[in-house]
């Protein structure tokens, strides 16, 4: 193993103590052989040890009542109305957000359609090659238009 | 409250605190604002920013405890909401570039007294800061997981959602810049 892909392993997994004991001794043993190599484990075995050796600093007292009177305030507003939670459906993934987004259109589009009364038009299944029927066993005004195709060529009429 | 270890907190525990128990989550405080405080520190480099984040830390652990599924270690949960929140307070705050002009004249302020300059064990430590202000949001995050908290490559994949070898590269690049650091600024 060359020089370059030594110090590689002597600045992390050698010094972090990551290596299985035959790739360990194959460090060491290269390590007594090569003062490059050795001056930079020196260095970073200083600069690790000072890392380590920073003091630890307590939190502050006062930290938890900070928290506390937040975590308080935060709960209370959730309990409270919100016109946030009218859109809790978006609190979701990408994913869920686009179906519920994408599901909405088209049923606004379908809606739509309904009303202006160009959803489904008789013509567009005699384009089709569909004999349409009427049910007229329907009671009152309602007509629905069937494709007969569709049910197994039956009359339903 | 006697502080516990984060490991030994009950299941039961964690869901009194997941729906707003507050004893329940003075104990959940009191077993891991040590290492919080302590990330939060690394990650900031100064008391006030680690506040902040130490505060915000806790506040999304117990607003989101319920999301908890128990599968992971909590503890490591916890550490991957320290270091999300630290990345995105200073990335907020520009920190970065804050630290970076600081780190310039602290250094020129530094170097007027070299005898002084490692008299003491706080200026060590201001020392330390200072070159960890050298660094990256990513490289730095993997140096304080690794020679501040002594969590291992596995563990430290785990919380930063990356490649343990990317964690390897990552220390390694960070542990070079620092040493740089150190030898052009004689620290």
């Amino acid at each position: 193993m060359h020089c370059k892909e030594m110090r590689g392993l002597i600045m992390t997994d050698f010094i972090d103590h990551e290596l299985d004991d035959a790739a360990r001794q194959a460090v060491e043993s290269h390590l007594s052989a090569c003062s490059d190599c050795r001056s930079v484990f020196e260095a970073s075995r200083t600069l690790v040890t000072q890392l380590r050796e920073m003091p630890a600093v307590a939190a502050p007292p006062a930290l938890w009542a900070d928290i506390r009177r937040q975590w308080e305030l935060r709960r209370a507003d959730n309990r409270s109305f919100s016109f946030k939670d009218l859109f809790f459906i978006f609190h979701g993934g990408r994913v869920l957000n686009a179906t519920v987004v994408l599901s909405l259109l088209a049923c606004m589009s379908l809606a739509g359609m309904y009303c202006t009364g160009s959803i489904l038009p008789a013509s567009s299944a005699t384009v089709a090659g569909w004999e349409t029927r009427a049910f007229n066993d329907i009671p009152g005004e309602q007509v629905e238009t069937a494709y007969t195709d569709l049910i197994g060529g039956k009359n339903y009429e | 409250m006697k502080d516990m270890d984060i490991q030994d907190l009950s299941d039961e525990l964690i869901r009194m605190a997941a729906q707003g128990d507050a004893q329940a989550g003075e104990a959940l405080y009191a077993a891991a604002h040590g290492f919080v405080f302590h990330v939060a520190l690394g990650m900031a480099g100064n008391e006030d920013d680690a506040y902040e984040i130490a505060q915000e830390t806790f506040i999304k652990i117990l607003e989101n405890l319920d999301q908890f599924k128990f599968k992971s270690s909590l503890k490591t949960w916890i550490y991957r909401i320290t270091v999300n929140t630290a990345l995105n307070t200073r990335k907020k705050n520009r920190m970065l570039n804050h630290r970076r002009v600081a780190f310039d004249e602290t250094l020129e302020s530094l170097s007027e007294s070299p005898v002084e300059r490692h008299a003491t064990s706080a200026s060590s430590a201001q020392t330390v800061q200072l070159l960890l202000d050298t660094l990256g949001d990513d490289q730095r995050a993997c140096v304080v997981l690794r020679d501040m908290e002594g969590l291992r490559y596995e563990e430290i994949a785990q919380i930063l959602r990356i490649n343990i070898n990317t964690v390897r590269s990552r220390l390694k690049r960070a542990r070079e810049n620092l040493l740089l650091q150190r030898e052009k600024y004689a620290l």
